[in-house]
C-alpha cells in the first residue's frame, strides 16, 4: 500500500516492523499539540499521561507477539461531543457542570480495540451548533492554512488537528455538514455515513434526526479503514472495493449554480470542472443532473435541525442562558421561528426528496457537488455567518441537503482556491452504499494529489 | 406581509414565551434573521407533495 494512498497502514506497518514505536508516535504528536494547539486552537484538552500509557501497552505486546489491530499506533483526536473514557465530555460548554461521565462511546470503543491511542478532545463549536465564540474560548479554532480563517464547523478541531498533522484521524459529527465542512476548509477527508450507520451512543446530541458520527482522515482509503472498524458487517470491507477503477461507474454532477454565482466562487468552477475531469480519466461515465429541490430540502434540513435542537436545549436554555456563548444561544433560540407544523411539513418534505433522489440513483450510481461554494471563511466575516445562519440557511455550504436524506456524503480536497486555501469536491451513494462513495473518492486520490498538500510548516 | 416592527415584537414575545432573558441587542439580531427564516420555511409549504405516494 503506498503512503500516498493510505497513512494509517504505513503507520500500523512500521509499528508491527518495530520500526517506530507507538510511544514515539505519541511523544511526537503532543510536541506538535504543544507547538501548535495555542495558535490553532485544534484541542479542549489532551491525555498526554494516559496516551502515553496506552502507547506502552502497545509497545508491551507487539514485543510479546500480540497481533495489533489494523489502527494499531494511530493517534486519534475525538471530537468533543463524544465520550471518552479519559476524561469528562463538555461539548466545549460552561453549561454542563462536570461533563459527561468519562467512558467509551461505542464508536471510540471501537478504534481503540482496533489500536488507536486516544491524544484528546478536538474543539467543537459549543454543542456542535453556532460559530466560534472569542467570549467564551480561549482558543478559537484557526485554518492550519491561514489562521486569519476559520476552520469550518463544527468538527473544527478534528480538521485543524489532521490538517497540521497532530493526529493520524479523529471523529466529527455531522448534522448539516459538521464532517464535511472543515474537512473541505482545512483540505482533508470526512464522511458523513448513511444516518443510522455508525452508532451515535455516547454522543451529545443536537437533532437526533440529522445527527450522524463519521471518521476523518488525510485520504479516503484511511476514511475507509476507519469505516471497517466503526461499522463492521457481514459483507466484504470496505477497503477491499477500492479498486481505483471507475470504469462503468455513472457519476451524476450538479454545479449547484443555483446556489452561487460565478461571481461569488470565480475559481470553484474551473477547479470542478477539473475534478470531473480526473474522474472521467479513472474510468467514470459523466452525467449532468439537477437535485430536485435543492433549496427546500436545505430548508427541511435546518428547520429540522433547530426545531429538534431547541427541544433538547429548552430547559436548560431558560435556566443557563448567559451560560451559553452568544452565537449558540442565539442560534438555538432561532428554533422559536418555527411552529410544529412547519416541523411536521419539512419531515414530509425529506420524505419527497427521499422518493426523489431513490429515483434519480436508479440512473447515476454516484452524484458529486462542490462541498461548498467559497473556501474557509476570514474570522472577520463570521458575523455576516451567522445572521445567514440565524435565517435558516447555511449559505454556500452545499452539505446539510444530505442531512435531510441521509444518504452517505464524503468531502475530499479538490484543489485551492486562488489565495490557496483548500476547497472540497462532495461525493455522494445511495443509502448504505459507502463502497461506492468511498470507490468515487479513493480513485480520484489515486488520479490526483491534492490530499496530499500540507500547510507550510505542518 | 412582514413587518420590522410586528415582526420584533413577536420574536420578543416567542422568546419571552420560553423565559430566555435576551437582550436587547439579541433581540434584534433575531428580530432581523425572522423574516428571512420565516420565508425560508414558508417555502417548504409551497412544495406540492402527495401525502399518500411519499409514505
Amino acid at each position: 500500500m503506498s503512503s500516498t494512498r493510505s497513512f494509517l497502514t504505513d503507520i500500523s506497518r512500521s509499528f508491527c516492523a518495530g520500526e517506530i514505536s507507538a510511544t514515539s508516535r505519541v511523544q511526537t504528536a503532543l510536541e506538535k499539540v504543544a507547538e501548535l494547539n495555542g495558535p490553532l486552537g485544534m484541542f479542549v484538552a489532551t491525555f498526554s499521561e494516559s496516551a502515553l500509557q496506552q502507547a506502552a501497552d502497545l509497545d508491551d505486546r507487539i514485543r510479546s507477539g500480540y497481533a495489533p489491530g489494523p489502527l494499531a499506533g494511530a493517534v486519534l483526536g475525538v471530537k468533543d461531543i463524544i465520550q471518552t473514557r479519559e476524561g469528562p465530555t463538555k461539548a466545549n460548554s460552561t453549561t454542563l457542570e462536570g461533563g459527561l461521565s468519562a467512558q467509551d462511546a461505542p464508536a471510540v470503543a471501537a478504534l481503540r480495540r482496533a489500536g488507536a491511542i486516544v491524544l484528546g478532545k478536538t474543539t467543537t463549536s459549543e454543542f456542535a451548533v453556532g460559530l466560534p465564540d472569542a467570549e467564551m474560548q480561549a482558543q478559537l479554532p484557526r485554518n492550519p492554512w491561514r489562521p486569519q480563517h476559520w476552520t469550518g464547523g463544527s468538527s473544527a478541531g478534528s480538521a485543524g488537528a489532521l490538517a497540521a498533522g497532530a493526529v493520524h484521524c479523529a471523529l466529527g459529527s455531522d448534522t448539516g455538514g459538521s464532517i464535511r465542512t472543515p474537512a473541505a476548509y482545512c483540505g482533508v477527508t470526512g464522511l458523513k455515513p448513511t444516518y443510522g450507520l455508525v452508532p451515535t451512543a455516547g454522543t451529545i446530541p443536537l437533532a437526533h434526526s440529522l445527527d450522524h458520527v463519521g471518521p476523518m482522515a488525510r485520504s479516503a482509503y484511511d476514511t475507509a479503514l476507519l469505516l471497517d472498524v466503526l461499522a463492521p458487517g457481514p459483507a466484504e470491507s470496505y477497503t477491499s472495493s477500492l479498486s481505483g477503477d471507475l470504469t462503468g461507474l455513472r457519476v451524476g454532477f450538479d454545479r449547484l449554480q443555483a446556489a452561487h454565482t460565478s461571481a461569488e466562487a470565480p475559481e470553484l468552477e474551473q477547479v470542478f470542472t477539473s475534478a470531473l475531469a480526473a474522474l472521467e480519466d479513472r474510468g467514470a461515465q459523466l452525467t449532468p443532473v439537477e437535485l430536485p429541490y435543492y433549496h427546500q430540502l436545505s430548508t427541511a434540513a435546518m428547520v429540522t435541525l433547530y426545531s429538534e435542537a431547541l427541544a433538547y436545549h429548552r430547559r436548560s436554555l431558560s435556566a443557563q442562558w448567559q451560560q451559553y456563548g452568544t452565537p449558540t444561544r442565539l442560534a438555538l433560540a432561532s428554533g422559536v421561528f418555527y411552529t410544529g407544523g412547519d416541523y411536521r411539513r419539512a419531515q414530509e418534505v425529506r420524505g419527497l426528496g427521499a422518493k426523489l433522489i431513490h429515483q434519480l440513483f436508479h440512473s447515476v450510481d454516484v452524484i458529486v457537488t462542490p462541498t461548498a461554494g467559497t473556501a474557509a471563511p476570514r474570522y472577520e466575516d463570521l458575523d455576516s455567518a451567522m445572521e445567514t445562519r440565524l435565517g435558516g440557511s447555511l449559505g454556500r455550504v452545499y452539505t446539510a441537503y444530505w442531512n435531510a436524506l441521509g444518504n452517505p456524503a464524503v468531502s475530499v480536497p479538490m484543489g485551492f482556491s486562488s489565495d490557496r486555501l483548500p476547497l472540497g469536491l462532495q461525493i455522494i451513494g445511495r443509502h448504505f452504499d459507502e463502497r461506492g462513495v468511498l470507490r468515487a473518492a479513493d480513485a480520484f486520490q489515486q488520479e490526483t494529489d491534492w490530499h496530499l498538500h500540507q500547510p507550510n510548516g505542518h | 406581509m412582514y413587518n420590522q416592527s410586528r415582526h420584533h415584537s413577536l420574536v420578543s414575545s416567542l422568546l419571552e414565551a420560553h423565559s430566555y432573558p435576551s437582550s436587547p441587542s439579541e433581540v434584534r439580531l433575531l428580530a432581523s434573521a425572522y423574516p428571512t427564516a420565516r420565508r425560508a420555511a414558508d417555502s417548504l409549504w409551497q412544495v406540492e407533495i402527495d401525502l399518500e405516494e411519499t409514505r
